[in-house]
């Protein structure tokens, strides 16, 4: 399903916090939104997801206009925010309708892809970080969404786990090519996962760029097309250089 | 020789902590009733000193009786049959104006707590009867209904009634936002809401409120029997105090913390249970 963005505003208590932003995201596409922190990449997202409704301008999911959530999209949280009563399965069928057993057979499916077919009767007391948020993964992505929305999914996971799960979204993508917005912070995440970055930039956030990246997938992290989209991203978000420096120049 | 020696204290230390971990084994049950047999030495020795200064006739007798002769008394009863009356009554007045505090708190506090407007219609209004010593109601009570079973069950339901509502309030104020969000987003309706993430997410708060609800439940069990009764631990205490028997006094205090060291222990297992996936200390 695709997604459009138009103009979108958000006002806080009278300050502005994104201004006028619109980008595209095509059927199958992976749209990375990329700043730093404090520019609105995920009041944004909320805005697609339907949990905030305070927004000024338009989203239109496949071409029709809504406000509101909808189960046609599936929204990956910086947190895993899993039910700490419910097993790890039970957590999985969170958003299912089906029966019991139906229920069942597609979240050990999805567990197994995953890697958690082992854990599925553990609370997520009992699970690393890594772990839930990859069961969190599998509560998203067991409704078959044809969108998804991830809000800085790995920004809380150590480097390594890190790189084990954006291969797996990647492999998840593959086999049946969701539309995915992805917020993130991480110039490399991006590169390695989107087709397109829209880059924001500033308080209020506003729209700054938008790169479209041909590479095919899977892409190596030292391509040097990649390395230098990485240095242009870089300048273009003025963070190469301290503030003060910036200042005097 | 450094290196086959260093190589020998290792082993000798794996020797070592191996022999410790069969010590162990062989220690877990006498652990366990060290533990047992530690909690329980300090009450057997105050009551060895109890049963001693009143036998060799240290306190006086007819005030303050051995422990055999409480013990006894409670037998006496037991044997011809009233001790079952008394705490059968009791249980079923204390049980009875919990089932019904609890439910009217439940009820009002969800109310309350989901609804701004309830909120602001109730919550005043009911923190100010909270205000109210309890015991302050008891004379309205006797007058509006009788002094028999309505009256006494009505004000345990009201001592129940103020430390469940407000942990139900309490616990359903602080249900974690980020885990409706999670439901919203799936589309579930306020009703599902509820049920799917808000009364789960509330259930260590609301548990905690029915075992506080419960201790003051037996505190006004006592005060209502004390006002009126002809039957129940609390009329034992009256009874005692008429008859001059503090015998039947200290038994009725006994089978008190008896019952309600009993009633306590059922829900705190139930809270166990219920509340085994929680991430705390204890877990």
């Amino acid at each position: 399903m695709s997604i459009q963005v138009d103009k979108v505003s958000r006002t806080f208590q009278g300050t502005l916090a994104v201004d006028e932003i619109s980008f595209e995201a095509k059927q199958g596409e992976i749209v990375g939104l990329l700043g730093t922190s404090g520019c609105g990449k995920s009041t944004i997202l909320r805005a697609i997801s339907g949990l905030d409704t305070e927004y000024d301008g338009t989203v239109c999911i496949h071409g029709k206009e809504t406000r509101g959530t909808s189960r046609e999209l599936g929204v990956i949280f910086q947190e895993p925010r899993l039910m700490p009563w419910l097993t790890v399965i039970d957590n999985v069928c969170f958003g299912l309708t089906g029966t019991k057993e139906e229920n069942r057979e597609k979240a050990r499916e999805i567990l197994r892809v995953v890697g958690l077919e082992d854990f599925e009767q553990h609370y997520p007391k009992q699970l690393s970080g890594g772990m839930a948020q990859r069961t969190a993964i599998a509560r998203a992505l067991v409704t078959a969404p044809s969108t998804l929305l991830l809000d800085e999914p790995f920004s809380a996971l150590d480097a390594f786990t890190k790189l084990q799960l954006q291969d797996m979204v990647l492999e998840l993508w593959e086999s049946y090519k969701p539309t995915m917005v992805i917020v993130t912070h991480d110039i490399d995440e991006a590169l390695y996962l989107c087709d397109r970055i829209v880059i924001l930039k500033g308080q209020p956030g506003e729209l700054h760029d938008n790169l479209e990246i041909t590479q095919p997938k899977p892409r190596k992290k030292s391509d040097t097309k990649l390395a230098e989209l990485k240095e242009y991203i870089l300048e273009s978000l003025d963070i190469s250089r301290t503030p003060k420096q910036r200042k005097e120049a | 020789m450094a290196i086959s020696q260093g190589h020998h204290a290792e082993k000798e230390s794996v020797f070592k902590s191996v022999i410790k971990v069969k010590q162990k084994e062989r220690q877990g049950m006498p652990a366990f009733l060290k533990t047992a047999g530690l909690a329980l030495l300090f009450p057997i020795l105050l009551l060895a000193l109890w049963e001693g200064v009143t036998r060799f006739g240290l306190v006086a007798g007819h005030l303050l009786p051995a422990p055999s002769e409480i013990v006894g008394t409670i037998w006496a009863m037991g044997v011809d049959g009233s001790l079952w009356g008394h705490m059968g009554i009791t249980l079923y007045r204390l049980l009875w104006g919990f089932f019904w505090g609890t439910i009217v708190a439940v009820v009002i506090g969800s109310l309350v707590a989901m609804s701004r407007n309830a909120e602001t219609m109730f919550d005043p209004l009911i923190q100010a009867f909270r205000a109210i010593p309890s015991l302050a109601w008891v004379p309205l009570f006797i007058l509006w209904l009788g002094i028999g079973e309505p009256s006494k069950v009505t004000l345990i339901a009201l001592g129940v009634f103020f430390p469940v509502y407000l942990n139900v309030v309490g616990g359903i104020h602080s249900v974690d936002r980020k885990l409706i969000e999670v439901g919203k987003a799936y589309g579930l309706n306020q009703f599902q809401l509820v049920r799917r993430i808000i009364l789960p997410a509330s259930l260590p708060s609301f548990l905690t409120g029915l075992r506080s609800g419960l201790g003051l439940g037996w505190m006004f069990v006592v005060a209502a029997e004390l006002l009126g009764a002809s039957q129940g631990l609390g009329y034992l205490l009256v009874l005692g105090q008429n008859t001059l028997s503090p015998n039947v006094i200290l038994a009725s205090i006994v089978l008190f913390a008896f019952l309600g060291k009993v009633t306590d222990y059922a829900l705190k297992k139930l809270q166990t249970r219920a509340l085994h996936w929680q991430d705390n200390m204890k877990n």
